[in-house]
């Protein structure tokens, strides 16, 4: 359109070409402009005026928002990890944002005013350097990390100027040492670094992360298996107990003897995940699956377990426990022993050191060692924790290797593995190894090996439960009215200097409810306790058996185990 | 004829220049408003982080554990003891209502009998 009309205003100067037009009865339209060279230049003016603004326009659709860039920007050193739950949903973990304050001084008006407002605030900063800082010629100077929401909005209200929020995302444990050395806790750049934390990010997770990919991406909570009501109150008990038993640690666990779940698991001196560096003092380590402990007579229950297993003996089988052992300059004898040829049920419950030796010839040394390798208590365990200790053992076994071991010493395991273990005993036969997550029955039916008879899994049911029961056992400060509580109690002598110490104990309580179907194992141990005032004894009867019974009375209706009171107990009933 | 095409494509042009200028300026008054909304996302999903954060700590047991203690008295909370818990047989009959004669439970058994032959 435009052409035309520059081309009409071309022409009508020119009445000679108009003229020439006419003659040729031509059609203006269709005539051949004479001046083609200036309709070139303007077609190629057009065309490349236009052409640039499409090219333009097509190189700016195509290249996202510069707005929606910034953002990403400022969240790329953010990096978000997935929260950590429970078996019930509560937060064990999470991400937050907390903003830090800092200022620019060169951009305050009044240092004076400025100072004093944030002094409302914050009282607890030092007046002095705050009006120094603020009045200096800095151009950037950090006042504050971490901030509390509240604060962060009563000095936004005071308006002061010059000053501004970073938000960065830390890791928060709201149970603080609850749940410590499961969660386990991160570095300044939350990467993972012990308990679950760390294995989260060893399953692709610490990839994700450096890709860049999880940095908006909304991360699915991850759920473990620990139950957070249990495990305060095996946490609750266990300080109680280190209290009133003046040891120097505590630890257990609690187990799901058909899946293998752990529900709980702490040692104390415990430390909170909040404050990472409390986790690099030596006191403060996981004992119960990185601690290696000779764990005494709670080993006897494998013994016995063993020679059940043989099926050459049964609960009324006899073994002479009349006279101690005599082997390589060293004396095997029992504690309070009867002196007396006793049955393997009595040799259970008085926890006899010389008729356990005599289960355990039974079997030879090499079926020992490898009835032990079975249920996994001489090697490493391969769960998700990072911090699992190498249980160790005599480089070759002898008598009496096999003799110590029958007791409880001379190898070391750490208590997780030994709970581990002790459910296989439980379960009907089946080895489970533990984990951290949620597993389903089947799911652990798929990865569990049958280690002893279901025969020999029975009669240990039953002797657990004799221990507890029977007024003869040691175990009987553990009783809990209606839950069937059996265990077995295991008081080590400490190796001091290379000896035997007499009066330092390691004390062990391994137990399992309802014992007529046995879903939880209860392990608990005290290092080192002390009798309690007005006591005489500290053995394990007397602290870790009270404190495990204790666990139990309180998890068990959170664990919806029914409680049975027997016939006598139907009779207490309620009444409108 | 050709003046009133040259008019129509005119306004045709206009018209269609507006009406793109005016679609756009839409799309970014949206694109605004998403923005926004997106930001405005953005810091509630962390103030829900932050309030479920601080509702767990609310709700750690530790803490629910010292209130209890702290409360019992006032509140007479006690703990739980096994034989407090009761399976269904255990439970004794429900009490029978006072007002109920024995022309009630007739009327009551023939209405049941009669559903049962129904």
């Amino acid at each position: 359109m435009f052409s035309r009309k520059s081309q009409k205003t071309g022409s009508s100067p020119e009445p000679k070409r108009e003229r020439r037009a006419a003659v040729r009865h031509g059609d203006r339209m269709n005539a051949t402009p004479d001046n083609k060279s200036r309709f070139v230049i303007a077609m190629v003016l057009f065309v490349g005026v236009y052409g640039a603004i499409g090219v333009r326009l097509v190189t700016w659709g195509t290249v996202p928002d510069a707005r929606t860039m910034s953002f990403r920007a400022a969240d790329q050193i953010m990096a978000s990890r997935p929260d950590l739950v429970d078996r019930n949903g509560s937060v064990l973990a999470t991400d937050i944002r907390v903003a830090s304050l800092f200022a620019e001084p060169r951009k305050i008006v009044d240092a004076n005013e400025a100072s004093e407002l944030l002094l409302s605030v914050l009282p607890d900063l030092d007046p002095k350097w705050l009006y120094n800082s603020l009045s200096s010629e800095a151009g950037f100077l950090w006042l504050r990390r971490e901030l509390t929401p509240s604060q962060q909005q009563a000095i936004l209200d005071l308006g002061v100027p010059g000053i501004g929020f970073r938000t960065e995302k830390r890791r928060f444990y709201p149970g603080g040492t609850t749940a410590g050395f499961v969660t386990g806790h991160v570095n300044v750049d939350n990467q993972g670094i012990a308990g679950m934390e760390k294995y989260i990010d060893d399953q692709g997770y610490l990839a994700l992360q450096n890709s860049g990919l999880a940095v908006d991406a909304e991360l699915e909570p991850v759920q473990l298996s620990i139950d957070l009501r249990v495990q305060h109150i095996l946490r609750d008990e266990l300080s109680e107990a280190m209290t009133r038993y003046r040891s120097i640690a505590a630890g257990g666990v609690v187990m799901n003897a058909k899946t293998g779940e752990i529900l709980a698991m702490t040692s104390l001196p415990d430390y909170d995940p909040n404050d990472p560096r409390q986790a690099l003092e030596k006191d403060r380590m996981n004992r119960t699956s990185a601690g290696l402990y000779e764990m005494g007579s709670t080993f006897k229950s494998f013994t016995s377990a063993m020679a059940l297993d043989t099926g050459k003996v049964n609960l009324l089988s006899k073994f002479d426990a009349s006279r101690p052992i005599r082997i390589g300059g060293h004396q095997i004898s029992d504690f309070h022993g009867k002196k007396r040829v006793l049955t393997l049920e009595e040799v259970f419950i008085y926890s006899s050191n010389i008729g356990s030796a005599k289960e355990a010839e039974l079997v030879g040394i090499e079926g020992h060692q490898a009835f032990l390798t079975r249920l996994g208590l001489l090697s490493r365990l391969q769960t998700e924790l990072p911090e699992v200790a190498t249980p160790t053992q005599p480089k070759n076994w002898k008598l009496v290797n096999s003799i110590t071991a029958s007791y409880g010493h001379g190898i070391s395991t750490t208590p997780l593995q030994t709970a581990v273990a002790a459910g296989a005993l439980m379960n009907g036969g089946k080895l489970i190894p533990p984990t951290f997550l949620p597993r389903t029955e089947e799911q652990a039916a798929a990865v569990a090996t049958q280690v002893i008879t279901k025969s020999a899994s029975d009669d240990m049911r039953y002797l657990f439960r004799l221990n507890v029961e029977d007024q003869r056992g040691s175990g009987n400060y553990a009783e809990i009215d209606g839950y069937r509580v059996g265990g077995k109690t295991g008081t080590a002598n400490k190796v001091v200097n290379g000896r035997y110490s007499d009066n330092k104990k390691f004390n062990a309580f391994l137990s399992a409810f309802p014992m007529d179907d046995p879903q939880y194992i209860v392990l608990i141990y005290i290092d080192e306790p002390q009798p309690e005032p007005g006591k005489y004894y500290a053995t394990a009867g007397m602290n870790t058996a009270p404190t495990a019974g204790n666990v139990i009375r309180r998890a068990a209706p959170l664990l919806n185990v029914k409680p049975d009171l027997g016939p006598t107990g139907e009779t207490l009933l309620v009444s409108y | 004829m050709l003046r009133t095409l040259d008019i129509l494509s005119i306004v045709a042009l206009i018209g269609a220049a507006s009406w793109t200028f005016s679609v756009k300026h839409e799309t970014d008054l949206v694109e605004n408003e998403i923005r926004k909304v997106e930001r405005k996302i953005a810091s509630e999903k962390e103030t829900i982080a932050i309030l479920s954060a601080d509702w767990t700590l609310y709700n750690q047991p530790a803490r629910l554990q010292a209130l209890a203690e702290t409360y019992a008295e006032d509140l007479k909370l006690m703990e739980i003891r096994p034989d407090q818990i009761v399976a269904e047989h255990q439970l004794p009959a429900p009490p029978i209502p006072k007002d109920l004669t024995i022309e009630d439970i007739e009327a009551e058994l023939l209405a049941s009998n009669n559903t049962a032959v129904q």
